[in-house]
């Protein structure tokens, strides 16, 4: 496998850390509010076919929470400003995972113009009123963990080695960076249902079967309100199938990003 | 020295399974607990003891504000306030405080507090805070934007107690095109801004730099030097002051009782009842995303934050091992100017309340007071030594 490289990307005016690998046509991956640099499984195989991006999230890894960051129109505008702080002036895949998979949503609606086609994986964004959705930042990880992972010894990949204060800190600081944009309204947008219309571009949803978190009705309601969307769902799987099932991950998306 | 008597105003009856079956007093424990029979004769009962600490010449009264829990039944602390307003003659009545991140509009603060000093001609101290973790998903504010928020909300209130309105206010969380409040506050240039804080160094640099009277709540003694000290340090070094001990106040756990070994074995019974239940908060209530600093975080990860001795002894017996202690406690935390009394978590009846209350105002405070008058009277003479 190819070692990622760290690079050092100014978006407008904001600094970001973004881990590059692969050959081929570009591929910007978003990160879950967990995932801050982390290069799963499933991005790793993704990366044998694409040149995969990995960035931060403003406010997540490294990167300080900016000021200017109020809301998911100005998470748009940055990756505006990334997309060409990349260099990539022409239409782009997209795939983003949870929090990641909601803010690619939102760019597509924004600015369908700018992606070529788009993945959206156990993606967050959406509230149905009858089926809530748990309270990521009121569990405990004990709580949280089994709800996220259908085989919970996946969950090893995600748990930090060392809880010390450095690591307890950073997971704060990414989790900051996550609440400022989910915590009212709860890990959904209002305004997006509405939007998505415009996000013509052709669309794959892949989901978990399993999915605790985000139950799969909410794919069912992305295809509703996407144009030109289908769903994959990955059996055996909870939230993240790019950790707990990366070969069937790999598979359904490599082969709609072809 | 002041003597300060302050209520929570607890909800006293938890179900028998509560500590196996609930994750918490706050935000999740079910209001169907709550009866309001039983409140209304809890709400009479915490009144009377605060308008009683009143005639027994405490110099104020406080009360606070939390949300949707059982361990204080005071959301609004205005609405308390105002009612003591025209019962009580003398005390200062400290709102210890407003939450102002907590308020959608925080010019309602200024008006509430602006009537509440009108009306009782200046006996208000107004408080500010940001409220506990709890707070913000009880009432669903995002705790990242706390800290620019209350200090966002203590300027325009500043601001419109002070400056001759109508103007206008452009802020980053609250735009107004018209500051006008009327009534304006009796006080002048306006009530006296208290800052209860658990202590983080940012909030004692401000409190330093506005001189407000600082008090730090729910910490041991050592701890509560460090911040006293911290917040002498920048009181002389960045804002060049000498702090007088009147800003500087002490809250610790406190009971007495006219019996040694009854003052502790009920002093045990109520802290147990404390940690228990009214406290009971996991790590994720207390301190949710975004609420505190990461420089704080590492303070409170290193002070053991949520472990039940983080919050310190409480001082218990009868009046003399109260005074002996209380003065140890201020020769070693160099002075204080007013101390803060609290009036028990929920399991402590009503005489033994008012057995507490009555002794450390009558018995121990006039020690305290003489103690603080000749350590003032020595500061003078020494400081006006050549």
């Amino acid at each position: 496998m190819d070692t990622p490289q760290e690079r050092t990307v100014l978006a407008g005016d904001y600094r970001v850390r973004v881990f590059v690998a692969g050959e081929g046509e570009p591929l910007l991956f978003l990160h879950s509010a967990m995932g801050a640099g982390r290069w799963t499984a499933g991005v790793e195989r993704l990366a044998q076919h694409f040149r995969v991006f990995l960035p931060d999230h403003p406010g997540f890894g490294p990167s300080p929470l900016p000021d200017w960051l109020l809301g998911m129109d100005d998470m748009v505008f940055h990756y505006l400003d990334l997309l060409d702080g990349l260099g990539l002036h022409e239409p782009v895949r997209i795939a983003g995972v949870s929090f990641g998979g909601w803010i690619a949503a939102e760019f597509a609606a924004f600015h369908p113009e700018r992606v070529k086609k788009l993945v959206l994986i156990d993606a967050a964004g959406l509230r149905i009123p009858s089926v809530p959705l748990p309270d990521v930042f009121r569990l405990s990880p004990q709580a949280l963990l089994p709800l996220m992972f259908h085989d919970l010894s996946k969950a090893l990949a995600v748990i930090p080695q060392d809880l010390g204060p450095d690591t307890l800190v950073q997971l704060f600081h990414d989790q900051s960076a996550f609440a400022r944009l989910a915590w009212n309204p709860y890990l959904h947008d209002p305004k997006l249902p509405r939007r998505l219309r415009r996000a013509t571009v052709p669309t794959l949803i892949v989901w978990g079967k399993q999915d605790q978190l985000i139950p799969p009705v909410y794919a069912e309601e992305y295809q509703r309100l996407l144009p030109s969307a289908h769903i994959a769902y990955i059996d055996q799987c909870g939230h993240d199938p790019t950790i707990e099932q990366p070969d069937a991950f790999a598979q359904v998306v490599v082969e709609f990003l072809r | 020295m002041q003597s300060y008597f302050f209520h929570l105003m607890p909800w006293t009856d938890y179900p028998e399974d509560f500590e196996e079956k609930y994750e918490s007093a706050w935000v999740t424990f079910p209001n169907t607990f709550y009866d309001p029979i039983k409140g209304a004769e809890l709400y009479h009962r915490y009144l009377d003891e605060l308008e009683y600490a009143d005639a027994l010449g405490y110099d104020g009264i406080c009360v606070n504000e939390h949300h949707q829990n059982a361990y204080g039944l005071m959301p609004s602390p205005n609405i308390i306030a105002a009612m003591l307003a025209r019962r009580t003659k003398n005390a200062k009545i400290a709102i210890l405080g407003n939450g102002l991140p907590l308020r959608a509009n925080p010019l309602r603060v200024a008006e509430e507090i602006a009537m509440l000093d009108v009306v009782t001609r200046g006996r208000v101290i107004s408080g500010f805070v940001r409220g506990i973790g709890c707070e913000y998903f009880s009432l669903d504010v995002n705790p990242t934007f706390s800290r620019e928020m209350f200090y966002e909300a203590h300027d325009l209130i500043v601001r419109a107690w002070t400056e001759p309105g109508p103007f206008e206010y452009l802020g980053k969380h609250y735009r107004y095109r018209y500051v006008n409040v009327w009534p304006r506050p009796y006080t002048k240039p306006h009530p006296p801004i208290w800052l209860p804080s658990a202590g983080s160094a940012e909030t004692i640099e401000f409190a330093a730099q506005h001189r407000y009277p600082y008090v730090s709540v729910f910490t041991p003694i050592e701890n509560v030097k460090r911040l006293l000290d911290l917040y002498r340090t920048y009181a002389r070094e960045q804002f060049g002051y000498d702090p007088d001990p009147a800003l500087l106040g002490y809250a610790p756990g406190l009971y007495v009782s006219d019996d040694e070994q009854r003052a502790q074995d009920e002093a045990a019974e109520h802290g147990r009842f404390f940690f228990s239940k009214a406290f009971k908060i996991p790590p994720q209530f207390l301190i949710p995303p975004g609420y505190v600093t990461e420089n704080s975080l590492r303070g409170f990860l290193a002070t053991r934050m949520g472990d039940t001795r983080s919050f310190g002894s409480v001082i218990a017996g009868t009046p003399k091992t109260v005074i002996d202690r209380l003065i140890a406690d201020y020769d070693f935390l160099g002075g204080f100017g007013y101390i803060i009394v609290g009036a028990g978590p929920g399991n402590a009846t009503h005489e033994q309340t008012v057995t507490h209350m009555t002794l450390f105002q009558t018995e121990v405070m006039p020690v305290l007071k003489k103690y603080h008058a000749q350590k003032m009277a020595s500061r003078t003479r020494s400081s006006s030594t050549p």
